[in-house]
């Protein structure tokens, strides 16, 4: 089992009354499988994938990811958790504008203490990730001059840097027009193949969500198996 | 990450441009304010300089004079028992006056006038010797009268006398003495044209007099009234030139004296009387005062005190007097101190009690009591009556038509052909200790008096009749008052040959006229010169002023004593040593009577320090403009670090931690802050600039011609820079802190307005 989420409630203070969008919400994931995460807007999607990247924090219930209970973590540790055990795609590709592409997939590395010859081989290991997304040709290249599918193809670079275990897709085509889309979706999935890296991603697209292993749906605060296909 | 900072600053700067301005006013209005004070303190600080120069220490004089020869070998090696003015020191004449262009079209009436020397010019600023024996003016006097070298001017000055002109019996007003000159030069700052001692905002008007020609002018001699030694540790710490009290001290195996407890006037606190005369003796045994006379040296220290001392006619001993008519003070303390304090290890013994009397000259002395005004109420003995006429200012009236005034209001016309009179005109009075006198009766009473044998046959007196002295007084605003007092004439007469009766009793009168000139005496009190009969004129003519009649000294005190003193003579018996009298100088405390030491230079530099450090009263005063702007950068870094929440989540997303997050965005705040604070600094320099005309304006409305330096302290600029720039990060810091309470989810998805958790 690589992550796990055990009876899992989180709510929302709306005002002075608390809005339940997670309730007993159970779900798990192994070591290289991918799961498609659907539900309409406003279910909880992103709430469930920020939980299991230690983003935010459930009220009650566990969260267990690559055998640690993320509960039992100190700030510092959820920190190196989020730097060198999970990767995170966002619908916004949150690039820092004012970095290169190149720099931007470093940015995680930068969290860390790291001799001369660790940051060449960051370095190397960026270039190639960048040239794996079909980006070898943008490295210097600013955020703002590229186009939306290169952005997020850039953000999954950037996600993929550290090596992690676990990759997080919030709706990663959800900015992007269907041929685009398409072509990250493939990506994605020869990810998974190349790097063995478990993906959970959330979309609203069904043919992206198909590529997946397995499709979940968050309804009634809860996941359960897809009905929809 | 200094790149990321350095990207994030090129990418951001539209936003960044509040922190950098917010951070650039902090620093404008600290460093500026810090600059002002900088500026106006170099500023104070030069005209400081420019005003004492090369200048140590000095000895004033108070109204008091030193003598200082032209012959420096015959220069005194300690002055006024105080003061070691070493070789380089130089001896100045100051004085007060006037100065008038010759053709009369310009004058100016406070002046200093200065007379100098070469050795004065080598402590001016820039040290070089001017004298050429021409005269020279300051730049300030120089363009008030428009004159140039080459013009025409007259100097007035008042002729000093020994005593203070304010005293009674002092004489006719002080002559003004005419110094009329070329400008040979004009001095500027570097020139000591700003040379006096005491600081004020602008120079004194000041007309510099070659030494000799001066002291020939006022008709001093080889005298000055301050002197005037090099700032130099050298001279001053070496003894190298005999300077140097605290090293002389040290070589005498004195307690050391500390230097720190010495600023301001040099204080000897070694028991002074021993002090001295060990002194004196241990001179002797210095190279460098090989040759100082120790008796020379004490009866010239008597000369700077203004003591005379006389010996007596008929052998009857010494007298201590004063050419300033009165006893000080501080003499008479000396005078009782030096008869009660033995020194084993001294040769010289202590002289036997003084006998102390005070001369005073009174208008009149009329047989019976006082009728003229009514006896007066309350604690004043009913015996003495006063009338007042108001000798003040320009236009006092004369004396005669006073005392014309009162004759007749009296009812006394004068008795013609009467053999005895009812008046006697002008006469000294002598105020005695009795007991100890020797011929006047121990057992003289308050209201009593004893006199002499002419003046009784005079106003056909004997004893048991009642006698009325007239006197005038010094009232407390110099204006003169006329008082009598009633006494009853005490058994025996006394007779013209008692030894110890002759002038000797009147004091040093000034302008004290001839044998024969008796009705030309112009005393300083109203004087009717037709009051005076022929009797009286062979009365002066034959025994000067022997005084006429004796009071009792406490009662004599009561009348004539004043603030100048209250006593004329201190008398010792036949046998008295001279040496015993002269012992008195060891035992004159000289400051008070007036004599200083001051360290010029230091006083005037303490002077720029105080009361309060400009920079920082200006600093504080702006205080409040400076929080607001550090409060205003806090608020726009905030306003700039919300725009850039989402950022913030990404990095937290991707494993920093908060701390470095934080970081990272505190340390381009403060990049941002540094080059505010620095463009702040150009601001501060035309902010200064502004400040100081605006300030050079305010003060040369009142004074006159107040340029400021533009001091520019490296130290001022790094700490203004430094400190605004931790205000601002200290206001970033409390800005940023709400931020970072965050999820990185909600600082991700932009939910930053709900409450943290
Ligand atoms: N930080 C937050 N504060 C308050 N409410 C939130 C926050 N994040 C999400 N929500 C609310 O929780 C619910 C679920 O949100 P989300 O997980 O983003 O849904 P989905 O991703 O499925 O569209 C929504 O109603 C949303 O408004
Ligand atoms: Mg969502």
């Amino acid at each position: 089992m690589l992550a796990e989420l055990r009876n899992v409630t989180k709510s929302y203070a709306n005002g002075d009354t608390s809005v339940p969008v997670l309730e007993g919400c159970d779900f798990s994931i192994e070591a290289g499988e991918t799961v498609a995460i659907v539900g309409p807007s406003g279910s909880g999607k992103s709430t469930l994938l920020n939980l299991l990247g230690a983003l935010d924090k459930p009220e009650s219930g566990e969260v267990i990811v690559a055998g640690k209970n993320l509960a039992s973590l100190t700030a510092e540790q959820l920190a190196e958790f989020r730097n060198t055990e999970v990767g995170f795609i966002f619908q916004l590709h949150h690039l820092l504008p004012h970095c290169s592409v190149l720099e931007n997939v470093l940015v995680p590395t930068l969290a860390r203490k790291a001799s001369k010859a660790e940051r060449t081989a960051f370095r190397e290991r960026a270039v190639k990730l960048l040239e794996a997304v079909g980006l070898s040709h943008r490295l210097d290249h600013r955020p703002g001059q590229l186009s939306g599918g290169e952005r997020q193809r850039a953000a999954i670079a950037r996600a993929l840097i550290a090596s992690p275990k676990l990759l997080l897709a919030d709706e990663p085509t959800g900015a992007l027009d269907v041929e685009n889309a398409a072509r990250l979706a493939e990506l994605l999935a020869e990810i998974n193949r190349v790097e063995n890296v478990a993906i959970v991603m959330v979309t609203h697209a069904p043919e992206l969500a198909r590529k997946m292993g397995r499709v979940l749906e968050l309804r009634g605060k809860k996941l359960v198996e897809s009905t929809g296909r | 990450m200094p790149s990321l900072i350095r990207n994030s600053i090129r990418h951001n700067w539209r936003t960044h441009l509040g922190v950098v301005l917010g951070c650039a006013l902090a620093s404008l209005v600290l460093v500026g304010a810090l600059m002002v004070g900088d500026s106006v303190k170099g500023t104070l600080r030069a005209q400081a300089e420019a005003r004492v120069g090369k200048i140590g220490e000095a000895l004033l004089c108070g109204e008091r004079f030193v003598p200082w020869p032209a012959d420096k070998a015959k220069r005194p090696a300690v002055l006024a028992r105080m003061f070691f003015p070493g070789k380089d020191a130089a001896g100045v004449l100051l004085m007060q006056g006037s100065a008038v262009r010759s053709d009369g079209k310009a004058r100016a009436n406070k002046v200093q006038v200065v007379g100098v020397d070469g050795d004065f010019w080598k402590l001016s600023p820039s040290g070089s010797d001017k004298a050429d024996g021409s005269v020279a003016l300051n730049e300030r006097i120089a363009a008030q009268l428009s004159l140039k070298v080459g013009d025409e001017l007259s100097v007035y000055v008042e002729k000093p006398g020994a005593f203070s002109k304010d005293a009674p019996l002092s004489g006719e007003e002080a002559a003004l003495v005419t110094v009329k000159a070329r400008v040979g030069r004009i001095v500027g700052d570097e020139d000591f044209g700003r040379f006096a001692l005491t600081a004020s905002q602008v120079p004194p008007n000041t007309v510099f007099v070659p030494l000799a020609e001066l002291q020939a002018k006022v008709g001093l001699g080889e005298k000055v009234n301050v002197v005037l030694t090099f700032d130099d540790p050298l001279i001053y710490g070496g003894g190298e030139g005999g300077g140097g009290l605290d090293s002389l001290l040290e070589r005498f195996g004195f307690r050391k004296v500390n230097k720190v407890s010495l600023a301001g006037t040099r204080d000897i606190r070694e028991p002074d009387v021993i002090w001295s005369l060990r002194l004196f003796e241990k001179f002797q045994g210095v190279p460098e005062f090989k040759d100082l006379n120790k008796d020379a040296a004490l009866r010239e220290t008597l000369s700077y005190f203004e003591i005379r001392l006389g010996d007596l006619t008929n052998n009857l001993g010494a007298e201590l007097r004063s050419p300033r008519i009165f006893l000080d003070a501080p003499i008479v303390a000396a005078a009782r101190a030096n008869e009660s304090t033995k020194l084993p290890e001294s040769p010289i013994t202590a002289p036997p009690p003084g006998l102390d009397s005070l001369t005073y000259f009174v208008t009149a002395i009329e047989k019976g009591a006082a009728s003229d005004s009514e006896p007066r109420s309350g604690g004043i003995p009913a015996a003495e009556n006063q009338t007042r006429s108001a000798n003040q200012g320009s236009a006092p009236p004369t004396g005669d038509q006073a005392l014309r005034a009162k004759d007749t209001a009296a009812g006394m016309p004068p008795l013609l052909g009467s053999l005895h009179s009812q008046s006697t005109p002008y006469s000294m009075v002598t105020a005695i200790d009795a007991p100890a006198s020797g011929f006047v009766q121990a057992e003289l009473a308050d209201d009593e008096i004893q006199i002499t044998r002419w003046l009784a046959d005079d106003l056909d007196a004997k004893p048991g009749d009642k006698l009325t002295l007239r006197y005038s007084v010094m009232g407390e605003r110099r204006e003169l008052i006329e008082k009598t007092r009633t006494f009853t004439v005490l058994a025996p007469i006394i007779e013209m040959e008692e030894p110890h009766l002759d002038s000797s009793w009147m004091p040093d009168f000034p302008n004290v006229p001839d044998k024969d000139s008796f009705s030309k005496w112009k005393p300083g009190f109203p004087f009717d010169s037709k009051r005076i009969r022929k009797k009286d004129e062979e009365y002066w003519e034959k025994h000067r002023g022997t005084p006429k009649a004796f009071v009792n000294l406490k009662v004599g005190q009561e009348m004539w004593g004043n603030r100048w003193g209250n006593l004329t003579s201190i008398r010792y018996p036949a046998g008295t040593k001279r040496e015993q009298v002269e012992r008195i100088a060891a035992f004159i405390d000289p400051k008070a009577l007036g004599f200083r030491v001051v360290n010029l230079r230091e006083q005037a530099l303490a002077a720029t320090d105080a009361p309060v450090d400009f920079g920082q009263l200006f600093a504080s005063f702006s205080f409040f403009l400076i929080a607001a702007a550090a409060v205003l950068t806090g608020l726009l870094f905030t306003f700039t670090i919300e725009q850039r929440a989402a950022e913030a989540g990404l990095l937290l997303a991707v494993g920093w931690t908060r701390k470095k997050v934080r970081r990272l965005f505190l340390k381009e705040g403060a990049l941002l802050a540094l080059i505010g604070a620095t463009v702040g600094v150009a601001g501060a320099v035309l902010y200064t600039k502004a400040v100081l005309a605006a300030l050079a304006g305010a003060w040369s409305g009142a004074t006159g011609g107040t340029t400021f330096l533009f001091v520019v302290n490296t130290g001022t600029i790094v700490g203004g820079i430094l400190g605004s720039v931790l205000m601002a990060l200290f206001a970033m810091w409390l800005a940023s802190r709400k931020l970072f309470k965050h999820e990185a989810s909600a600082l991700l998805s932009g939910n930053i307005a709900e409450a943290a958790k």
